[in-house]
């Protein structure tokens, strides 16, 4: 990024050597037709398009309009411009690219800033010999060095960042940017964007955006920020990458193979080795762990040596049944535990984190009397308890709640929300029963997850597209609970060191926000109506009061057979309105 | 395998004992002991006995290629365990092929009974294993200080301040460590205490230690006190009248041990004019010794040797072989013993109550329990060199004090007491315990 962008500023904007020009120029060709400016501009056509002579103006476009130029007509630019009154005259646009990445795959990371408090930037294209794309996603944030240099303090987002699939791209080849702005004026610039993986370039733009700064309040305007488009193909990147990972999922068993357990216990392993074998040690230290597996699934595939040298270890000191599932990169929590399910030699998934360990020795009995004693409504899917070191209470379920915060633009300020997860009891005491009452809560934390098998795939595992980790847990949850079966907080105890599983990156705090804006864009709506604060209006949840009393009695009511369409519903009226 | 019917069965057991290092190539007072045992059963033949004792780079010949476990010198019965990809914070191999060559091991001895002498340089996960491959065997472990309990060398030391620390607990740990949080001395804990749960008897040489393991989670009942017996090295020396004021230091230079308290005691004597004593520094490893007190140490002795040498107080007489422990002994009236840590046992003080030299301690830890203050020896505050240097002047200037004091000295404790006590343990059953408690 450049350092001092007064240079820029002097010299027209710009990466270097890049050739700009600027003023009004057409647009160009295909990467930027609009049906609707094109039947502003040539009204004679709407007609035909009326009576289905012609299918569309698009189709009018490619067969007779390329050829004869109809897109620099001055009428269209008017339109597609914003229906501008009259096109400005020439004048310097301040634009200039600091960064421009590519994925050999074809996906375009461009970051840079534009001094367009007078006449707003709205879309970028992308022109690389005959093919172009084009992109109005785009995400804008504060520049503290540019407001310094052009003495701005309106408060103005001066910098811009945009991630766009290209498709059919050559990665050896520049290609030119053009910056189009709603006076109706363009600017445009050669740039060479440099080649990097797509792990590479998901791990850049993740730590960029955690990066950012903004006027407003940090996490709401990121969440904000990515609603433009960039979050669509943030995600687009991300699932492209755990797909092509878990692909390539290479599973290697220790201890006897053929043959079927109670339960599957799927730990996702990130960053930290120790924990493999500590948690080796201390699950099968305890009476029933013979009669489950392990399977451990990695998402660290430096780790790869040394885990199957400790998975070899373990199987001669414990005489474990253990997979040990490699992943070629961090395919995310999500999908490598759901590549991890698939291996699962069992009815019972658990999935727990590789910090999680158990309070009591009897760990695997009591999950085992808890299948066999409770209602199976009740262990369809379940959570436990999770103590923190001190010995506290670190989770006794999650609940949901709802962040507002100023959004402060130049064009007004407003009231934006976002939804926050939170635990139940976190620092209790230990012997307080108040937040460890079973029950039925809104979810659990994926650090502890016991799910029939059947239910996990017919609710299609997590969704995999959470960034790296966090919400997948409660997106499963409220997957369950839509569909009639909210989870439940069941007595088995576990210690949980939740945050010190790994090292937390920039790209995994730019993770996080991707997440917050996915899980609120998903479920907002469905929460906001029924399943914000600690005692949940949802008829299906009937949270005891928590705060008074132990009363687990749950009320049980019918729900639509579509509920999820329902919900998609009240979605889709109240997204727009209340811009969560 | 044989069978567990032979196992239970015959009288004569195979008893593997597991050393950390041979005493032969690194010194210390673990290994010394596991050593003494393994002569003394080997000598009392009613069982048969093999050591394994482990080996790290200090002699990289010992390392044959593609080899995890040899055996020692061309001895019967003596093997070298060789320490490959130790992890020094979970105390465990991260090699498989250690771990297969243990197993195998295992599975050509065949022992009735595996007596631990520590995990270090093993790893503390071979108990588990042990008891999986071995279901019915005996497992003893004899502590020998406290790893388990305490990260910092099983020292029981606060880094913070060098003050003896009274118990582990997550934040404590953390205080010591700030780079590692309250929550990895919470798994530490449960790590260790997993594998030792496979453990059917737990000896301390010391009772005092007892009180540690207790509340740091073992069951009372599991765990015994055995004192550390030694072979006789020789007999006290025939009475010489007049004053008594050489005094030995025998053992390691590092911090723990003291010896810099001691020059400090001198310095602070010599300081207020009293110079009529000597002090004998027997032993070596200052290298050690943390930079402060090599620095200390170092600085003290060139000082030393640049006097006249009458007026040298300090002789610095290198390290030692037990063969030469009658020699050096012979030339003080009194051993000084000043650890700043728990020493759990202080097997100098046996060694000098063979040659019948009172000893003067610091007050805490095996010491402190075994000599009574006053009457079979002097105590001072530890790490006190004040304290030490009143303690070394009244040793020098009471009349009567030090020939009171010999008149008491306990016999020292017998290899053939500490091999028999261990031999009961080693066969008793759940119906009938041995009473392991050896004076």
């Amino acid at each position: 990024m450049a350092k001092d962008p007064f240079d820029a500023l002097m010299f027209g904007g710009g990466a270097p050597g890049a050739s700009v020009i600027e003023g009004t120029v057409a647009p160009i060709g295909i990467v930027e037709f609009c049906e609707q400016a094109y039947l502003e501009a040539y009204p004679a056509l709407k007609p035909a398009i009326a009576d289905g002579t012609l299918p569309s103006a698009l189709y009018h476009y490619l067969r007779n309009g390329a050829k004869e130029g109809r897109l620099s007509n001055p009428e269209y630019i008017r339109h597609l411009a914003g229906n501008v009154e009259e096109l400005p005259a020439h004048g310097a646009m301040s634009f200039s690219v600091d960064v421009a990445i590519a994925s050999g795959s074809g996906t375009l990371f461009v970051v840079g800033w534009t001094d367009d408090r007078e006449t707003a930037l709205t879309s970028i294209s992308a022109i690389q010999g005959a093919e172009g794309w084009n992109t109005r996603g785009l995400a804008r944030c504060r520049r503290v060095d540019v407001d310094e240099v052009l003495q701005s303090q309106t408060g103005h987002s001066h910098g811009f960042w945009f991630v766009h699939r290209l498709g059919k791209f050559n990665p050896q080849a520049g290609m030119m940017l053009r910056a189009r702005f709603a006076d109706g004026r363009f600017t445009q610039m050669d740039i060479k964007p440099r080649i990097v993986t797509n792990i590479d370039l998901r791990e850049i733009i993740l730590g960029h955006f955690a990066s950012l700064q903004y006027a407003g309040n940090r996490d709401i305007e990121a969440v904000q920020e990515l609603s433009h488009g960039a979050g669509d193909e943030l995600l687009l990147l991300n699932r492209s990458i755990s797909d092509t990972i878990t692909k390539t999922a290479h599973a290697e068993y220790y201890g006897p193979r053929d043959r079927r357990f109670k339960a599957s216990y799927i730990v996702c392993l990130f960053g930290k080795i120790e924990y493999f074998f500590l948690q080796n040690a201390l699950f099968y230290s305890g009476s029933g762990a013979e009669d489950v597996e392990f399977i451990y699934v990695s998402n660290s595939p430096e780790l790869a040596d040394p885990l199957q040298k400790e998975a070899r270890i373990a199987e001669q000191v414990y005489g474990l049944s253990l997979i040990l599932v490699t992943l070629s990169g961090n395919a995310g929590f999500g999908a490598a535990n759901n590549a991890a399910a698939r291996f699962a030699r069992s009815d019972r998934l658990v999935i727990i984190n590789p910090d999680v360990f158990p309070q009591e020795n009897d760990w695997a009995i009591r999950h085992e009397q808890v299948l066999l004693t409770k209602p199976a409504r009740q262990t369809k899917i379940f959570g436990a308890p999770l103590y923190y070191d001190d010995g506290s209470l670190m989770h006794g379920g999650m609940y949901f709640d709802i962040d507002r915060g100023l959004s402060v633009k130049a064009s007004g300020t407003k009231v934006s929300k976002i939804i926050r997860v939170e635990h139940y009891g976190k620092g209790a005491p230990q012997g307080s029963s108040r937040y460890t009452t079973e029950r039925a809560v809104p979810a659990v934390t994926g650090a502890f997850i016991s799910i029939e098998r059947s239910w996990f795939e017919e609710l299609g595992g997590f969704t995999e597209d959470y960034v790296f980790g966090h919400y997948e847990d409660a997106d499963l949850c409220l997957k369950s609970l839509i569909r009639g079966v909210p989870v439940w907080l069941l007595d088995i105890r576990f210690w949980h060191l939740e945050g010190k599983g790994s090292v937390r990156r920039p790209p995994h705090e730019g993770g996080s926000l991707v997440n917050r804006w996915l899980f609120t864009r998903t479920w907002g709506s469905v929460i906001e109506e029924t399943l914000v604060g600690r005692h949940p209006a949802h008829p299906l949840l009937a949270v005891p009061d928590v705060s008074t009393t132990g009363n687990n009695t749950v009320a049980m009511v019918n729900v639509p057979a579509d509920a999820s369409g329902i919900t998609a519903e009240i979605m889709a009226s109240e997204a727009d309105e209340n811009a969560i | 395998m044989r069978s567990d019917e032979n196992h239970n069965n015959n009288p004569r057991k195979k008893i593997l004992l597991i050393s950390l290092f041979h005493p032969e190539l690194l010194r210390g007072g673990a290994q010394q002991i596991c050593y003494e045992l393994f002569e003394g059963l080997r000598e009392a033949d009613r069982h048969d006995t093999v050591l394994l004792a482990s080996t790290d780079n200090s002699y990289p010949a010992l390392f044959k290629s593609g080899a995890r476990i040899t055996g020692f010198d061309g001895r019967k019965n003596e093997f070298m365990f060789l320490m490959q990809d130790y992890d020094y914070w979970w105390h465990k191999t991260s090699s498989p092929m250690v771990v297969d060559a243990f197993l195998d091991f295992l599975s050509l001895i065949e022992p009735d009974v595996v007596h631990f002498h520590h995990f270090f340089s093993y790893g503390i996960d071979f108990i588990t294993l042990v008891r999986r491959v071995l279901p019915k065997a005996r497992l003893v472990f004899t502590f020998h200080e406290f790893m388990s309990i305490c990260a910092a060398d099983g020292q029981m030391v606060r880094k913070t301040d060098r003050s003896l620390c009274s118990h582990a607990s997550p934040v404590r740990c953390h205080q010591c460590f700030p780079e590692r949080g309250p929550e990895q001395f919470l798994t530490r804990r449960m790590w260790f205490q997993s594998h030792l749960a496979n453990i059917d008897v737990f000896t301390c040489p010391s009772r005092f230690m007892i009180e540690h393991y207790v509340r740091w989670g073992i069951s009372r009942e599991k765990i015994r006190h055995v004192t550390n017996g030694q072979r006789r090295y020789g007999q006290p020396f025939p009475f010489t009248p007049g004053p008594k004021t050489r005094f030995g230091f025998f053992g390691q230079f590092v911090d723990n041990k003291g010896v810099h308290i001691i020059l400090r005691a001198v310095r602070h004597l010599r300081a207020e004019g009293f110079e009529n004593f000597a002090i004998d520094l027997n032993g070596d490893n200052l290298r050690y010794a943390s930079e402060a007190v090599r620095d200390e140490v170092e600085a003290f002795l060139t000082e030393e040797k640049a006097l006249p040498p009458d007026k040298q107080i300090v002789v610095l007489n290198g390290s030692y072989h037990v063969d030469e422990l009658a020699s050096r002994m012979s030339r003080v009236d009194w051993c000084i013993v000043a650890s700043t840590w728990w020493e759990i046992f202080g097997l100098v003080i046996s060694e000098a109550w063979m040659f019948g030299k009172p000893v003067i301690c610091s007050n805490v830890g095996g010491p402190a329990e075994r000599i009574k203050d006053d009457v079979n020896g002097l105590h001072f505050h530890m790490g006190d060199h004040r304290s030490l240097a009143r303690a070394i002047q009244r040793a020098c200037t009471e009349e009567g004090l030090w020939e009171r004091l010999v008149d008491q000295l306990p016999t020292p404790p017998a290899r053939d007491l500490m091999v028999e006590t261990f031999e009961a343990i080693y066969l008793e059953t759940a119906d009938t315990p041995a009473d392991a408690t050896a004076a």
